[in-house]
């Protein structure tokens, strides 16, 4: 993590290296999720083979299910590319922790010294309209929201918080 | 990584991700697709919203001139993806 000035209204710019192997036992949020892992990324598409290589190692360490993995590596993928594409004011590598909780794997990633941006106000596709009609913008998050059991947005500080939940599947924990 | 080879029976078999990442690479090789197409998804592992938009794309320009995608071998997981995306009533799915 990133020296932060305590008095600051905004936190100072993150100096962590990307890609440094900076993984290290971490919490998610203030909950007590037990070991969890976190690195740091590049902000840019090409970050994406490390992301899933990151991802993968725990998803074997801790024995997480195919189904579930998948669904998380989309996930993180739609999110992770939402933060290139949208974050744009600043270059500062996006961390991703990920954690499990009993049979929850918590997955966390955190985009620091950027403006607010509210997912929620992305137009909803329309999957029923016809091909002439449709448009794929926004199907990234929409296919996010419902494959996972939670997605939550949060901000303050100008820091971009996003933490998603993923139930393994019952039988394969 | 992601692959695309042409099989003996003359169908596009990909293999592998088809992510943001790789969708950058390899959107050239699509916009080449002319023609009716049959797109072989057996050993294609994993497919997010870019890989989803670039198909859509292509079918939708295929579309214009007569030609469509033929999907066939999906996984049941992509298949599950393509459900919810509502691109099951897009897409021809063998």
């Amino acid at each position: 993590m990133g020296p932060r000035n305590p008095g600051a209204v905004r936190p100072a710019p993150h100096r962590g290296k990307a890609g440094a192997g900076s993984e290290k036992p971490a919490t998610i949020g203030r909950a007590p999720v037990g070991m969890t892992r976190e690195r740091l990324f590049a902000k840019r598409i090409a970050s994406l083979d490390e992301v899933f290589a990151f991802l993968e190692t725990f998803y074997a360490v801790e024995s997480v299910d195919a189904k579930t993995s998948l669904t998380l590596s989309l996930a993180v993928e739609e999110l992770f590319t939402n933060l290139v594409k949208y974050n744009t004011e600043s270059h500062n590598p996006v961390t991703i922790r990920i954690g499990r909780s009993g049979t929850d794997v918590n997955v966390e990633l955190i985009d620091r010294d950027v403006d607010r941006f509210d997912p929620s106000t992305l137009p909803r596709p329309n999957i029923e309209a016809p091909m002439a009609e449709r448009n794929p913008g926004g199907l990234g998050l929409y296919l996010v929201q419902a494959s996972v059991d939670k997605v939550d947005f949060q901000y303050a500080d100008r820091v971009m918080r996003i933490v998603v939940v993923k139930s393994m599947e019952r039988g394969d924990v | 990584m992601f692959e695309m080879r042409t099989g003996e029976d003359g169908s596009l078999r990909l293999k592998g991700r088809l992510d943001a990442a790789q969708v950058e690479k390899v959107s050239a090789k699509f916009e080449k697709i002319s023609g009716p197409c049959v797109l072989d998804f057996a050993e294609l592992d994993y497919i997010s919203s870019a890989g989803l938009g670039l198909l859509f794309a292509t079918h939708k320009r295929l579309a214009d001139s007569g030609g469509r995608l033929t999907l066939i071998n999906l996984k049941p997981h992509i298949r599950e993806l393509f459900r919810i995306a509502g691109f099951d009533r897009v897409f021809a799915l063998d």
